[in-house]
C-alpha cells in the first residue's frame, strides 16, 4: 500500500487539488485511479478479516467479488462492491420494501440509507441520490429491452419471414 | 457499547414477533447512528468537567463510533431474524448439508435467539471491526460445526492472500499508470 501511494501519487494529486492545467482526460484518470486505490485499500482488510474468520471455521462471503475495471453495468458494479453489505440491504431493506417490482422507487431509500450509514453528511446524501439518478436510465433500458421481450420479437419476426 | 447493544437486544427480545419489533429496531438504530455522529462517540467531558481527563485516554480505537456502523447492521440482523423466526408458520428443519443460501434463510430454533448467542455474534472478533457482514441465522448455524469445505477453502485463500498482499496489485497498478502516462508524453 505504501509503495502504491508513493509511485501512484494520484491520491496526493487529489488531496492537494493539484490538477490545475490538466486536460479533462487526465482529471478523469486521477479520479479513476483514486477509485482503484480505494478498491485495493478496502480489499486488503476485508480479505484479511475474512481469512481470519474462515480459519476459525465461520464461512463468510467475499466482499470484493470482481475487479474494479471490468464492470459492464452500474447495477453489477454495486452488486460486487462491498458485497456482504449489498446482501444485507437486499435481505433487510430491499425485499421487505417489495423487491424488484418497485426497484425504481426503493433504490432511492436504499441509497439514502447507504449514504447515512457511511457518514451523516449532506454531500454523501447528494452522492447517494446522484447514483440513483444515474442508475435510472439503466433500469429503464433493462426493463424495455429485457431478454424475454427481445427474444419474443425476434421469434415473431422469424415467423413472419 | 454494551449499553447500546443491550438496549437493542431488549427491544428485539421483548417485542419478538410483534410488528413493532422491526419498526422500533430501525428507529432505535438510526437514532444511534445520528447520536453517535452528533456527540462524536460520547465524551466523558459531557458528564461533567471533572471527568474530562478520561478523554485523554481514548483506547486503541478512538474512533469506535465510526466502526460501530458495522455492529449496527448486526443488531438489526439479530432483531429482524428473530422477528421472522417468531412469525414462521411452517418450521423448516436444518438438514445435514445446507447451502449458503439456506443458512441465511432458515431460521434458527427460537431458543437460539438468546443473549449469549447475541453477544457472540455481535462481538465476534474477526468480523467486529469492518465485516464482511454475516447475518445472525447464517452465523449461528455455523457455530460449533465442523466444515470440511471451509477448511479446504481456507487453505487456498491463505496461500493466495499471502502471495497477493505485497506484490500483485501494487505492481499491476504501477504498470497501468506507467502505460497510461507514457502514452501521452
Amino acid at each position: 500500500m505504501e509503495i502504491t501511494l508513493h509511485y501512484l501519487y494520484v491520491v496526493s494529486i487529489s488531496k492537494a487539488k493539484a490538477w490545475e492545467g490538466d486536460s479533462p482526460l487526465e482529471i478523469s484518470m486521477v479520479g479513476y485511479f483514486n477509485l482503484v486505490i480505494i478498491w485495493m485499500k478496502l480489499l486488503i482488510p476485508w480479505r484479511f478479516f475474512r481469512l481470519w474468520s474462515l480459519a476459525d471455521g465461520i464461512w463468510v462471503e467475499e466482499n470484493m467479488v470482481r475487479c474494479m475495471s471490468n464492470n459492464f453495468s452500474a447495477q453489477r458494479f454495486w452488486k460486487s462492491w462491498h458485497r456482504t453489505f449489498n446482501r444485507w440491504m437486499i435481505r433487510y431493506i430491499y425485499v421487505p420494501l417489495g423487491g424488484t417490482k418497485y426497484m425504481a422507487y426503493n433504490v432511492w431509500l436504499v441509497f439514502t440509507f447507504v449514504a447515512l450509514w457511511h457518514d451523516i453528511e449532506l454531500r454523501l446524501l447528494a452522492w447517494g441520490w446522484l447514483i440513483c439518478l444515474f442508475l435510472l436510465p439503466e433500469l429503464i433500458a433493462t426493463r424495455l429491452f429485457s431478454e424475454r421481450k427481445v427474444r419474443y420479437r425476434t421469434n415473431m419476426m422469424c415467423t413472419f419471414d | 457499547m454494551l449499553v447500546i447493544t443491550g438496549t437493542s437486544f431488549l427491544i428485539g427480545c421483548s417485542l419478538g414477533g410483534s410488528r413493532l419489533n422491526p419498526i422500533f429496531t430501525w428507529i432505535f438504530n438510526l437514532a444511534i447512528l445520528f447520536s453517535n455522529e452528533y456527540y462524536d462517540g460520547y465524551r466523558y467531558a459531557a458528564i461533567g468537567k471533572s471527568y474530562e481527563w478520561m478523554d485523554e485516554y481514548p483506547g486503541v480505537i478512538s474512533r469506535w463510533h465510526i466502526l460501530f456502523n458495522f455492529t449496527m447492521l448486526r443488531l438489526i440482523s439479530f432483531n429482524v431474524d428473530y422477528f421472522w423466526a417468531c412469525n414462521e408458520k411452517i418450521k423448516k428443519e436444518h438438514h445435514a448439508s445446507v447451502t449458503d443460501r439456506e443458512r441465511i434463510q432458515l431460521s434458527c430454533a427460537l431458543q437460539d435467539y438468546n443473549y449469549i448467542n447475541f453477544l457472540t455474534y455481535v462481538l465476534y472478533t474477526p468480523l467486529l471491526l469492518c465485516g464482511p457482514i454475516i447475518t445472525f441465522n447464517d452465523f449461528i448455524s455455523q457455530v460449533g460445526r465442523f466444515w470440511f469445505r471451509v477448511l479446504y477453502k481456507t487453505k487456498n485463500i491463505s496461500i493466495s492472500f499471502i502471495g497477493h498482499l505485497p506484490t500483485l496489485p501494487n505492481v499491476m497498478l504501477y504498470v497501468m499508470l506507467y502505460v497510461f502516462w507514457s502514452s501521452f508524453w
